[in-house]
């Protein structure tokens, strides 16, 4: 009878570390998923600046080769306001990219880049090649700066995160016991 | 089966504009029935009402003043998003869009210190519809014939808006198709299109018909075009639009000396005109283009005022 309790409350707190470990790990996993998209838009936004520069490439195109370039969900953004504006579909970047949000419900982007994106598609598409530029640069410089805060968050608290979890789970384990 | 204008404005125009443009110009075809088949021009103005043009007059609905915005909107369309790809384009003042109308801009000008000019804050669109009028010319290519049986190079004269044009597209359509009731056997034709007015090209496609045997080159300067041309395409016939100066004269007198027939289009009254003209005159008298159609809007544009050799 003994030996049943002892491998139940053994169960529950191998039980009980694991849901720590992992909720910790989430928590982690979360900064590191906002830490990759927001590298995913700086290339995306880098890879559009020089197809208007360099290939003058038509804007539509160069959305969908960007987001085909940097794949993940930012890319998915990307290909999906691409293929909703321009002179075939009847719509600005500006209408696409509203369209692509409400298409694209289950996307997790970090909320600077939908930001970054709404106010960067109000200037693009009607303006000489310096002036996109600037505004994709200018874009480009928020989110630099924004994904050094992230990272410094990062390399705070994801390690925390992960030994919190544990650290809890140990707590409720002892106190269980 | 050929669109009615309307059908031309409500796939090809409407959609370009933003809603509340699009919503004013169809009520105004829905009141206007016939009047709406025979527009030509549609001008945005910012701060300004919305502009109709219609031949002889226009009309202004002043119900509706268009702004920056709606201005923005049709611009980010007609560029495909991608004002920046056609700043080069800009530089001519217009653009061609699909369908082969024609979208002139005006707005401000940055004038640059090596001559060069950019045109930015459009803040005006002016479209100008494209009409096909097939057949205008069928009835006087026989008497273009000459004694091989080929097409003669031939002068086509004619003030502005008297349908040069028009013509020079219709005779391109006819020269590729051949004319079996005059024994025409089709010609491969290469069109050097300065002004894309001749067969509309977007994305370097003609948009209107120019015959099933054309080769165009769109936006080049004549001189240049017909070179490139007589070197790359080995045509029968070159087609080119309003002739001018000394370099376009020595490019189609090398042209027709190579054994190639030249048919173009140039300012003029009639053929007394053209000769007190000096490029002109040296190109009609030394023979180099032996028939001429002189075209006048006596009775409406494209009247045929005479046709024949050039004596």
């Amino acid at each position: 009878m003994a030996g049943v309790a002892f491998w139940t409350k053994a169960l529950g707190s191998v039980f009980i570390l694991c849901a720590g470990a992992l909720g910790g790990n989430r928590m982690a996993a979360k900064l590191e998923k906002q830490l990759d998209e927001l590298s995913r838009f700086e290339l995306a936004l880098l890879t559009l600046s020089n197809e208007i520069s360099y290939s003058l490439s038509s804007l539509p195109k160069a959305l969908v080769n960007a987001g085909h370039k940097v794949g993940g969900d930012t890319g998915t953004l990307f290909t999906l306001i691409g293929s909703l504006c321009g002179l075939e579909q009847r719509r600005t970047v500006e209408e696409g990219f509203r369209l692509a949000l409400e298409q694209a419900e289950g996307l997790d982007l970090p909320g600077c880049v939908v930001e970054i994106m709404g106010s960067l598609v109000k200037n693009l598409g009607v303006w000489g090649s310096k002036e996109q530029v600037s505004f994709i640069d200018m874009a480009l410089g928020e989110t630099r700066n924004y994904r050094a805060c992230v990272q410094e968050e990062y390399l705070k608290k994801a390690r925390m995160y992960r030994s919190l979890g544990l650290l809890f789970a140990l707590g409720i384990v002892i106190v269980l016991l | 089966m050929p669109r009615t204008m309307t059908g031309v404005l409500i796939q090809d125009i409407m959609p370009l504009f933003s809603s509340r443009i699009g919503k004013a110009l169809g009520g105004w075809m829905e009141r206007h029935p016939n009047q709406a088949e025979t527009i030509q021009e549609i001008r945005l103005r910012t701060g300004l009402p919305l502009c109709i043009g219609l031949p002889g007059h226009d009309h202004l609905i002043h119900s509706l003043v268009v702004s920056r915005a709606d201005i923005d909107k049709t611009l980010s369309l007609i560029t495909d998003c991608s004002y920046y790809a056609l700043e080069d384009e800009f530089k001519g003042g217009y653009i061609t869009i699909p369908g082969g109308h024609r979208v002139g801009l005006s707005g401000q000008v940055i004038a640059h210190a090596d001559g060069g000019h950019k045109l930015r804050l459009i803040s005006a669109l002016c479209f100008r519809i494209a009409r096909e009028v097939k057949g205008v010319a069928e009835h006087i290519v026989p008497k273009l014939m000459s004694s091989d049986g080929s097409i003669a190079s031939t002068l086509i004269i004619s003030p502005p808006g008297c349908g040069k044009t028009t013509f020079l597209r219709d005779l391109c359509r006819i020269l590729g198709h051949g004319l079996s009731s005059c024994s025409l056997r089709p010609a491969q034709v290469a069109i050097v299109d300065e002004r894309s007015e001749i067969a509309a090209c977007y994305g370097g496609v003609p948009q209107l018909d120019v015959g099933p045997r054309a080769d165009v080159l769109d936006r080049c300067p004549k001189a240049k075009g017909i070179g490139m041309l007589l070197r790359s395409m080995n045509p029968d016939v070159i087609v080119t639009d309003e002739l001018g100066g000394e370099d376009d004269a020595r490019a189609v007198a090398m042209a027709l000396s190579g054994g190639v027939k030249v048919i173009a289009s140039c300012h003029g009254r009639d053929l007394d005109d053209i000769r007190s003209k000096p490029y002109s005159e040296w190109l009609v008298s030394r023979g180099y283009f032996t028939k001429a159609v002189v075209l006048s809007k006596r009775h409406g544009p494209g009247t045929i005022e005479y046709v024949g050799d050039i004596m």
